[in-house]
C-alpha cells in the first residue's frame, strides 16, 4: 500500500464517522481475496456472489460496532466466511454434490485475468475446485484459508472463531480426505497466483505462509 | 517392525499439524522415522497442500464487482440519509444521548460513549461538508456566489448542503433553486448513450471532453450545462458522500434516460428519478 493511502482501519473509521466512499475503498482493497474465499468455500459462483453481497453489506451496517480487536481484513473474513457457511447450509445439496458438470467448473476458470495462468495451472485448479468438494464445509473453510490462501493458523482461528487446534485439526483431516485426489499433482510454484491483493494489504495484516508448511517441490518436477 | 500396523492418512496429517503428542506423538515418531511408505504419506499430504496453495487464484467477475459496489453505494446512501436526518433536520429521532446518570463500571461506560461519539462525528462531518461545498464555489466559480456568501456560510456550516443532501429544509421552486439559489455543481446534457460494457471508458470521455470545454470555452460550457433539481443534488451528494461530483451528465444508459455522477474514482448511473431517499442506483464502476 502506499505511504499516503489510509490504513483499513482508517477507513472504516471514515465509513463510521459517515464517508460515503470510505467502504467502497476497503471492499475495492480487499475484494480479490474475500471473492476467493466466497468462491471456494461456497464452490459455486451463483452462492459466492450472493454470499459476498450479503457479507459486504452486514459489514457495511455492522462497522460501528468493530472494536479493533482484530485486524479489519480477520474482521471481513470471518463476515465473508460466515455468509458463505450459512448459505451452504440453507442449500445442503448444493454444497456437496457435484454432478461432474465440466461447465460448472469452466465458470470459475472463464473470468480469469488478463494473462492468464498457464494450462497446467488451470489443471490443477479444475482438480483442487473438484477436491475441495469432496470436504464438509468447515474443513473445507478452515483448508481454504490456510492452504490456500497461506493466512497463519493463528489469524484462521479467529477468523472461523474457534481454537487453534480445532483449525489445525480441520486441516489436517482435510488433508488426509483429500490425499485420493490431490496427491498426484505436484504444485507449481511458478503458479502461485493465489494471493490476490497481497500488495495491497499492509504488512501488519498480510500474514505469512503458516510454520508447518513443507519445502517447495521443484518446478516442472510434476507429473 | 514391519508386523506394526500403519497409522491412517488422517493420524499422519494430524502428526504433521503437530496435534499427536504424548505416548501417541512418540510411537507416531518412531513409526514415521522407519517407515518408508508412511514417509511416502507424508509427503503426499504435502503433495496436497502444495497443490492447494498453487491452484491459481480466481478473478472476481466484473460483473460481481459492479453488482456489490452498487449495492454498497445504495447502502451509503440510505444510510447518510439516516444520519442527516437524524441530526439535521429531526431532533426527536436522533441518536439517543442516554440522560441516566453515569456510573463508573467500565462496561456502562462503553454504552454510553458510542452514541455521544457518533454524535460529534456527523457533526464534524456536517461542518466538513460545509468545507466542501465551499470548494465547490470556488472550483466552478459560476454560481451566484460571493466572498459575503462564503463567509456566511463559514460561521454557519449548517445552512450548506448538509441540509440540501438531507433533502429538506430546501425549496423545490425550479432548478436554481438548489442550495438556495446557490450551485455547487452543474448539470451536463451530453446525450451519450451510455453502455454497460463501457460505462468507464465513456465517463472518462465525458470528462475529457468537459474539462476541454470549459478551458477553451468557459461561458460557452456553462450556457450548456444547467443546475441541478433539488432532488437531484441530494441525490448526487448521497452518493458522492457530499463531495463535488466531477460529472453529472444527463444522458441514457443501455437506452433508457439516466444521469451518468462521476468522482475521480468512481461513477454511477442513476435513474432520472433519483431522490436522497431512494438513489435508484442503476450501475456502478470504478474509474
Amino acid at each position: 500500500m502506499d505511504a499516503g493511502e489510509p490504513s483499513d482501519a482508517e477507513l472504516l473509521r471514515l465509513h463510521v464517522a459517515g464517508d460515503a466512499a470510505a467502504f467502497g475503498l476497503l471492499f475495492q482493497r480487499h475484494r480479490d481475496r474475500l471473492w476467493a474465499v466466497a468462491l471456494r468455500t461456497t464452490c459455486d459462483p451463483e452462492e459466492a456472489a450472493d454470499a459476498l453481497q450479503e457479507a459486504m453489506i452486514s459489514a457495511f451496517r455492522q462497522a460501528k460496532g468493530f472494536r479493533g480487536d482484530s485486524a479489519v481484513t480477520t474482521w471481513l473474513h470471518r463476515i465473508v466466511v460466515n455468509a458463505s457457511l450459512d448459505r451452504l447450509r440453507r442449500r445442503p445439496a448444493r454444497s456437496v454434490s457435484w454432478s461432474g458438470d465440466p461447465e460448472a467448473l469452466e465458470s470459475l476458470v472463464a473470468h480469469d485475468s488478463g494473462g492468464g495462468p498457464s494450462a497446467a495451472a488451470i489443471d490443477t485448479r479444475l482438480d483442487v475446485d473438484a477436491a475441495l468438494r469432496v470436504l464438509p464445509a468447515q474443513q473445507r473453510a478452515a483448508l481454504v484459508l490456510v492452504d490456500m490462501l497461506g493466512y497463519p493458523v493463528a489469524e484462521v482461528a479467529a477468523i472461523l472463531s474457534v481454537s487453534e487446534g480445532t483449525v489445525k485439526s480441520r486441516c489436517a483431516r482435510g488433508r488426509a480426505r483429500l490425499l485420493p485426489y490431490l496427491a498426484h499433482l505436484r504444485g507449481d510454484s511458478a503458479a502461485r497466483g493465489n494471493q490476490p491483493g497481497a500488495d495491497t494489504v499492509s504488512p501488519e495484516q498480510l500474514p505469512s505462509r503458516m510454520g508447518d508448511s513443507h519445502p517447495p517441490f521443484p518446478r516442472g518436477g510434476g507429473g | 517392525m514391519s508386523a506394526q500396523r500403519h497409522p491412517d492418512a488422517t493420524a499422519l496429517a494430524e502428526y504433521r499439524a503437530g496435534l499427536a503428542d504424548g505416548q501417541r506423538g512418540r510411537r507416531l515418531a518412531a513409526h514415521v522415522a522407519t517407515c518408508d511408505r508412511c514417509a511416502q504419506v507424508g509427503d503426499q499430504l504435502a503433495a496436497v497442500s502444495s497443490a492447494l496453495a498453487s491452484a491459481p487464484a480466481p478473478a472476481m467477475p466484473d460483473a460481481v464487482e459492479r453488482r456489490i459496489a452498487a449495492a454498497l453505494a445504495s447502502e451509503a446512501a440510505r444510510s447518510s440519509e439516516a444520519a442527516l436526518a437524524s441530526e439535521a433536520g429531526q431532533p426527536g429521532e436522533a441518536a439517543p444521548i442516554p440522560s441516566r446518570p453515569r456510573r463508573t463500571g467500565p462496561a456502562g461506560r462503553v454504552h454510553r460513549l458510542r452514541p455521544l461519539v457518533a454524535v460529534s462525528a456527523a457533526a464534524a462531518c456536517l461542518v466538513l461538508a460545509g468545507a466542501v461545498y465551499l470548494v465547490g464555489f470556488a472550483h466552478f466559480g459560476t454560481g451566484p456566489t460571493s466572498s459575503s456568501a462564503a463567509g456566511s456560510s463559514v460561521s454557519s456550516p449548517f445552512a450548506g448542503p448538509a441540509h440540501a443532501a438531507a433533502g429538506q429544509a430546501l425549496p423545490v421552486n425550479g432548478p436554481q433553486a438548489a442550495f438556495g439559489g446557490q450551485v455547487a455543481f452543474l448539470v451536463t446534457a451530453s446525450g451519450t448513450r451510455y453502455e454497460q460494457a463501457t460505462l468507464a471508458e465513456q465517463v472518462r470521455a465525458e470528462l475529457a471532453a468537459k474539462s476541454a470545454s470549459e478551458r477553451l470555452n468557459p461561458s460557452k460550457a456553462a450556457a450548456a450545462s444547467s443546475a441541478p433539481q433539488a432532488a437531484l443534488a441530494a441525490c448526487v451528494l448521497h452518493l458522492t458522500g457530499n463531495a463535488v461530483p466531477t460529472l453529472v451528465d444527463r444522458a441514457t444508459y443501455q437506452g433508457k434516460p439516466a444521469y451518468v455522477i462521476a468522482v475521480p474514482d468512481r461513477a454511477w448511473v442513476v435513474g432520472p428519478d433519483c431522490t436522497a431517499s431512494n438513489p435508484d442506483v442503476i450501475a456502478s464502476t470504478g474509474l
